[in-house]
């Protein structure tokens, strides 16, 4: 995703903030009670206002409604400035890391810190080349996504990315032509017959 | 409480708008890309796996990923379907294995079961640490395998690392040294066993291994990854292998 696009969808979510509907007093009465409710059903060994995930992973729940709503509202400002710091600068994977996806089926979520995004830096010597991109598992092999950066003196190309801690594939386009990081060891695809670079990002 | 519920009532659609615009350009775009660069025949045996995988709520985006690697190493259609469907079953393997997984959980969980890690090991790994991301053990795991480690001696010691309290990072800084060494020419099963006993003695402690003591940290593929140490032997000056220059 390049910066103009970026900018396209941040003025998008900057705009549907503008365009909220007016605020039904009836409604916010309604949803408080229902929080409220929610808390005197709960099970009452609980923390209280802890923020709890079911084993399934197919809904939340807490043991205090209206802490359980404002947990439930931070995580999800968090999540809008997570994608707007993500793509502001042009990485969605670190917007895709940082944004609370609603869990799947027996998916969950891990605590942010330790599945937080590390910077990982590439860098490929190809002074003769007039483009390189990075595509790896991360950003969907798509040669437009990451585009590296040459020191003119050294010849060197470069791109710092956040990825997720865990092992991760990619190579480097160099004017069209995929080419291996011949500093990184090489993994083959039993599936595909192909070969790509490996990084193994260590958590916390 | 009125601010409060208030706040909350403002928030919740803003947050998940920003949800959706988050998400779907990624998914839309891969789709569009497969559906232009795939032949209609490839496409349409893809979009049903992926389809079918939403519909079980599982993640589908590793299914784009590998169609999309297909693509980008133009690799028959043949071979993208046999990745594409391989992928939806390891998928489904291991989110039985891996409960309760994150999306990171499962992804690595595939790559294990493509390297030829057994089901039994990602339940046991997931029993190991029940309340955190396995996604670096298992890629780890998976990578020993594909470097020459014997499955059973990788899984077994990982499984010892875990249970002795290593951390993530440590085992990450684990399998960059064998690789490291494996490059030198060393045998991997003698620099595996001899990493793996220096990151037992060095405890869950910084030890001789990497020490990430930072939120935000750089990594250098190839030049030894995860640390903010000083270079090791294997700088770039250092490095038996020169840069190829394409």
């Amino acid at each position: 995703m390049d910066h103009r696009s970026g900018d396209d969808l941040l003025e998008r979510v900057v705009g549907e903030l503008r365009e909220l509907p007016p605020i039904d007093e009836a409604q916010i009465t309604r949803i408080v009670a229902a929080a409220q409710a929610a808390g005197r059903d709960g099970d009452e060994r609980d923390e209280p206002g802890v923020l709890r995930l079911e084993p399934t992973g197919r809904r939340w729940t807490g043991s205090r409604g209206l802490p359980l709503a404002w947990a439930a509202a931070l995580v999800l400002a968090a999540g809008v400035g997570g994608y707007l710091v993500g793509d502001r600068r042009g990485e969605p994977t670190v917007a895709s890391a940082l944004a609370p996806t609603p869990p799947a089926r027996g998916v969950v979520a891990v605590a942010a810190a330790e599945n937080a995004p590390r910077l990982t830096q590439f860098m490929i010597e190809a002074p003769r080349a007039e483009r390189v991109a990075l595509v790896g598992d991360f950003n969907g092999w798509d040669a437009s996504m990451t585009p590296l950066v040459r020191d003119p003196s050294s010849g060197l190309w470069t791109a710092t990315v956040a990825l997720a801690p865990g092992r991760h594939t990619y190579a480097f386009m160099v004017d069209s032509t995929i080419t291996l990081d011949p500093r990184a060891p090489e993994s083959r695809d039993p599936d595909l017959g192909t070969r790509s670079s490996v990084v193994l990002v260590g958590g916390r | 409480m009125r601010h409060l519920a208030l706040a909350l009532v403002l928030l919740l659609p803003a947050a998940l708008s920003a949800q959706q615009l988050a998400a779907a350009p990624d998914v839309a775009r891969q789709r569009a890309r497969l559906q232009r660069e795939l032949d209609p025949a490839t496409f349409d045996f893809v979009s049903r796996i992926v389809d079918r995988t939403a519909q079980r709520g599982l993640p589908i985006e590793p299914l784009l990923n590998g169609a999309a690697e297909g693509l980008t190493h133009r690799a028959a259609p043949a071979k993208i379907r046999l990745k594409v469907e391989r992928m939806a079953q390891r998928l489904e393997l291991a989110s039985r294995a891996l409960v309760p997984a994150s999306r990171g959980d499962l992804e690595a969980g595939v790559e294990a079961l493509g390297a030829g890690v057994p089901v039994a090991t990602l339940t046991t790994i997931r029993q190991l640490r029940p309340d955190a991301s396995v996604a670096v053990e298992l890629g780890v795991l998976a990578q020993l395998v594909r470097s020459g480690v014997p499955l059973e001696k990788a899984s077994a010691k990982i499984a010892e690392l875990m249970r002795a309290g290593s951390r993530p990072a440590q085992i990450v800084a684990l399998g960059d040294s064998v690789r490291s060494d494996v490059q030198r020419g060393y045998p991997a099963i003698e620099v595996f066993d001899a990493r793996a006993r220096g990151v037992l003695a060095a405890g869950s402690g910084s030890g001789n291994v990497a020490a990430d003591g930072q939120n935000v940290e750089v990594a250098l593929p190839g030049f030894g990854t995860s640390t903010n140490s000083p270079p090791r032997n294997n700088a770039p000056t250092a490095s038996p292998r020169a840069p190829r220059r394409p």
